[in-house]
């Protein structure tokens, strides 16, 4: 129904169209072969354009080389450029240059006989908005025709015998009103001036270079823009899957954990896993990898087994970790880290000991006291250093007594954000911590969540949150009467 | 306000660097603009930066990545990475990382060139 419509008022469209240009042609005989050329020309452009954009990808570069050729083409000239804006800085710069379009700027080189130099050589130059006549025409978004060269200060005075302007046209790329553009083009291959029929014929084109153009570069972003969504969506089921099916039971302790990657993963994880046949003590890791989509969750799949083969029967978090950062810094690419906590909990001694690579602090908190410790050896993030910087990495050793809780948390935690992008804080969350010591590693963590969900109102988060909790149960009688006071 | 935005010049001291204002955030979206901007100027044989980083309000782990990233590309080219301005919150991460061992960072324009010129020379 509403496809029909739109094609109904397609054709009215063109209808009109066609009846306005024939009864133009009729009524203005010398203009009719001026419009019929005009007309005739940026069909066969759009012909052309459409068949050899299809069997090229839809990438800018080359679509506007194909523009660009044709242009040369149809209006005779001896070359071409297409400039594009670079919304960064405001400047100009040469994408695409056909034939032996001569640089702007003055220079002396001989090699500039060469096309492919000088090709190069013009590409290189900037040139900021206002400035000659490229300047000019992308700022004021008018055509400029000029034939007489030697009296018109916009136009450079080229000292190169091959290299001269005799006569040029520049036209505006315009997309949605916006400049983003200027298409050139010198010297009429005939030798004679280019007229106000050529100009006309330039800008006609420019209008569906610069459609084409903002096309292709909306198609560009789209595709990499799905592709990322794809590979996000692709990586937070894989990240997933490799989370613990459920916390271990280690007696006289109670232990929770909780990740939730967000929109970007960020790749988030945690990993318990028994460190000697014995069962005496329990490996326990946080990790955030910093790799995003596909590649991230291939290195968290890595990081996550490496960590587990080399923590094998060492006691050692530091030396642990050491090992762990050896394999991963030859393995990972250069923009790759991880942050982790890697501790040992000896379920006979009670004691939590660990290792911090550039991870956020453990927390702890007494059952009597009301404030949080915070313990933070030294440490960098694995997979950046090699040995001996990563060499000066700490362990540290906490007594778990009854009713003692050890927190451990990633960043996605504090830096959730509210929708005026503030911060939930470490205070807030080290509060809460200290406020609920008394519930269970479950409770706590369930606490915490809902407390930052309300602190965000829903505000979608840019990073995981991840959250492992460690409570050395009390005996009975003790957290019956806590739990009735 | 737009997510993550730079302006970048050269520099006035010697030797010659390349000097990128960065301003928003960086995350795993903007982290990208970011990768290819740095990545222009490298291919055009600047391989001194330096990362005006006082206007950026929050970096996240891919950002720090692509710092470090950076670092190591230049170091192989013989050139050099310098931050310049953290803001309080940024040096807090980059501290907690242990990255503030790695990182040259500055925190005037002529104290960077001057970090810069330590490595080259």
């Amino acid at each position: 129904m509403n496809s029909s419509i739109v094609y109904l008022a397609i054709i009215a469209v063109l209808a009109y169209w066609v009846w306005r240009l024939k009864n133009r042609e009729r009524d203005q005989g010398q203009a009719l072969e001026r419009i019929a050329r005009e007309r005739k020309t940026v069909f066969m452009f759009l012909n052309n354009l459409g068949e050899r954009l299809t069997s090229t990808s839809m990438k800018m570069e080359p679509a506007l080389e194909i523009i660009m050729d044709f242009i040369v083409e149809v209006t005779d000239s001896e070359a071409g450029a297409t400039y594009l804006i670079d919304p960064s800085d405001n400047q100009l710069s040469a994408k695409v240059v056909k034939g032996m379009f001569p640089p702007l700027m003055p220079t002396t080189s001989y090699a500039l006989t060469k096309q492919k130099y000088l090709s190069e050589r013009v590409k290189r130059e900037r040139i900021p908005l206002g400035e000659g006549i490229i300047g000019e025409a992308a700022r004021t978004g008018e055509a400029i025709l000029v034939n007489d060269v030697a009296g018109d200060s916009r136009v450079p005075k080229v000292a190169h015998e091959y290299l001269t302007f005799r006569s040029i046209m520049v036209a505006p790329l315009k997309a949605r009103g916006k400049i983003t553009g200027v298409l050139a083009v010198v010297n009429k291959r005939s030798g004679t001036n280019f007229s106000q029929e050529d100009l006309d014929l330039l800008l006609a084109l420019a209008d569906q270079a610069a459609s084409t153009a903002q096309l292709v570069k909306l198609y560009d972003e789209l595709a990499e823009k799905q592709r990322i969504e794809q590979e996000l969506r692709i990586a937070h089921d894989f990240q997933k899957m490799l989370l613990p099916a459920k916390c271990p039971d280690v007696p006289g302790f109670e232990i929770a954990a909780f990740s939730d990657p967000a929109l970007e993963v960020g790749g988030d994880y945690y990993d318990f896993f028994h460190v000697d046949d014995a069962k005496r003590y329990l490996g326990v890791v946080i990790a955030d990898v910093s790799g995003k989509g596909i590649p991230g969750a291939f290195v968290m799949a890595m990081v996550r087994c490496t960590l587990r083969v080399v923590a094998r029967n060492n006691l050692s978090p530091r030396d642990v970790l050491f090992k762990a950062n050896d394999r991963l810094f030859a393995d990972t690419k250069e923009n790759v880290f991880v942050t982790m906590t890697y501790g040992i909990l000896d379920s006979k001694n009670r004691t939590f000991k660990f290792a911090r690579a550039g991870h956020e602090p453990l927390v702890t908190v007494k059952r009597d006291t009301e404030s949080v410790q915070l313990t933070s050896p030294d440490g960098i993030a694995l997979a950046m250093v090699e040995s001996d910087m990563f060499s000066f990495l700490q362990e540290a050793e906490m007594k778990m007594d009854d009713g003692d809780t050890a927190v451990l948390y990633t960043d996605g935690v504090v830096e959730a954000m509210d929708p005026d992008n503030n911060e939930y804080g470490q205070k807030r969350f080290f509060d809460l911590v200290a406020a609920n010591r008394q519930l269970s590693p479950k409770e706590i963590i369930e606490k915490s969540l809902h407390d930052i969900e309300e602190f965000t109102r829903g505000y979608p988060q840019h990073d995981d949150i991840t959250l492992v909790a460690i409570r050395a149960s009390e005996p009975e009688g003790v957290s019956q009467m806590t739990a009735s006071a | 306000m737009k997510a993550f935005s730079f302006d970048s010049r050269e520099s006035t001291g010697e030797p010659k660097c390349m000097i990128f204002e960065l301003r928003g955030y960086i995350d795993a979206h903007t982290v990208i603009e970011f990768e290819k901007a740095v990545q222009q100027v490298i291919e055009g044989g600047n391989q001194n930066i330096i990362l005006d980083i006082s206007g950026l309000s929050y970096i996240s782990s891919a950002g720090i990545g692509a710092m470090m990233g950076l670092a190591r590309k230049l170091s192989a080219n013989k050139g050099d990475l310098v931050l310049l301005n953290p803001s309080t919150k940024v040096f807090a991460i980059l501290e907690g990382l242990g990255f503030t061992k790695i990182f040259k960072i500055a925190s005037s324009e002529d104290e960077a060139v001057e970090k810069m010129k330590g490595s080259s020379g």
